[in-house]
């Protein structure tokens, strides 16, 4: 990947994350920012579904006691991406593919919600709506690049996505459905290859345009559109 | 509640976190707890007899269901309506509650709820209790309980921010 691209890459995620102060940052707090690690590594794909999580090696890894590994752990638990079994330890929680149905359905209507709703509002903010157009099409280049490590095409669309939640302006909306997308974060790594991205990325300016041109309609269908056609490759793929 | 389903540790017996934990809840529900107002571990062991090891667990588990916020600064509150915009609550209630009844065949026989007959007579806690039971049913019903899951979430942070909130929520279950 060159150098420039990640820069920007990197520049824009920095000032997407100011305009759109959501998703709210981790806590700042140890376990906080030791569980926002764990799920990038889930995200990303390092660690896959049933992989075992060591208090242990992550305990060694921040160079930290394994209290505050444990206690991240939880907040993992709590949010559905691990699972805690007494004597195994932890686990990198698996999806059904009910479940996986499920979640994305719901995440489906919620996303359209809100793309629908900053399509509605982005008049109000021109600034969050640039950005967001900046950030598509820094999506689809970044697409392009067959080098972007996968850690940075997720962040800057994790960007984009706060960017529109923040101009829907229904953040208890946003973070049912940001809820959502973690416990399904497991599955992303395994559908974003290059072919993919590609069409992801394409699909994300069409929906950036829509929501420029206050169109609320055709953003909703847009953005459920991204996000039932996310399902229907995992499907394809037989993730878990 | 631990309404996730995830392995959670509840110790059990009558005087462990999981059986404290539901009742602690109900208090807050019928307003015992201001929306917003801290409370301490001290006095949930107060309240309940337990250890400060046990009332931090119960807090956990209904930090896990969004009933209360913690923070390392002010500890443990009760979730208010910066937490919980009722409105916005509200938006997603009205735009999930459709998904539940898409796949429950209204001819299914299941009849309409009665949630506790004369109001003002049943307590806000109960009232939530049959809610919450019956958006189970309903997701049972129609395979969708990810959905109820979610839907109950909502009511019981629409059931603490909102008073009369329960009214609405009934009528909306009896279609």
């Amino acid at each position: 990947m060159s150098p420039s691209l990640e820069l920007e890459a990197r520049a824009f995620v920095a000032t997407a994350t100011v305009l759109a102060q959501f998703p709210p940052a981790p806590p700042p707090t140890l376990p906080g920012h030791i569980a926002a690690w764990l799920a990038d590594r889930i995200q990303f794909g390092d660690l896959k579904p049933g992989d075992p999580i060591r208090e242990l090696a992550v305990a060694e890894h921040f160079d930290v006691s394994r209290g505050p590994v444990r206690d991240a752990l939880r907040m993992l638990n709590r949010d559905g991406l691990v699972d805690i079994n007494g004597r195994k330890g932890a686990s990198v929680r698996g999806l059904s593919e009910d479940e996986i149905d499920a979640l994305f359905r719901i995440r489906a209507e919620l996303f359209a919600r809100l793309c629908g709703l900053a399509a509605a509002r982005g008049e109000r903010e021109p600034g969050a709506v640039a950005a967001l157009c900046q950030g598509a099409h820094l999506l689809v280049r970044l697409a392009d690049d067959p080098a972007t490590p996968v850690g940075d095409y997720m962040t800057t669309r994790r960007a984009i996505s706060a960017l529109i939640a923040s101009l829907a302006g229904n953040l208890y909306m946003s973070q049912v459905s940001a809820a959502r997308e973690r416990e399904v974060a497991v599955l992303w790594a395994s559908v974003l290859n290059p072919e993919r991205r590609k069409r992801s990325a394409a699909s994300w300016v069409t929906l950036c345009q829509a929501v420029t041109d206050a169109d609320a309609a055709q953003a909703e269908q847009l953005g459920r559109d991204l996000v039932l056609d996310g399902l229907a490759e995992i499907k394809r793929r037989g993730g878990r | 509640m631990n309404r996730t389903g995830s392995v959670d540790q509840p110790e059990g017996g009558s005087g462990g976190p999981a059986a404290i934990a539901p009742n602690l809840r109900d208090l807050i529900v019928e307003g015992r707890f201001a929306p917003g107002v801290r409370i301490t571990e001290r006095e949930v062991s107060q309240l309940f007899g337990c250890s400060a090891g046990a009332a931090r667990e119960v807090f956990h588990l209904l930090e896990k269901d969004g009933a209360i916020v913690l923070s390392a600064r002010r500890g443990a509150s009760i979730i208010d309506s910066r937490n919980a915009p009722p409105a916005q609550v509200w938006a997603v209630w009205d735009l999930l509650l459709p998904l539940l009844f898409a796949e429950v065949d209204r001819k299914s026989g299941l009849t309409a709820p009665s949630f506790g007959g004369r109001a003002g007579q049943a307590s806000p806690a109960h009232r939530l209790r049959l809610i919450e039971a019956h958006l189970d049913r309903l997701g049972r019903l129609g395979h969708n309980s990810r959905v109820a899951e979610i839907l109950g979430r909502l009511t019981l942070h629409l059931a603490i921010v909102e008073p009369g909130a329960l009214d609405r929520l009934e009528k909306d279950l009896v279609r």
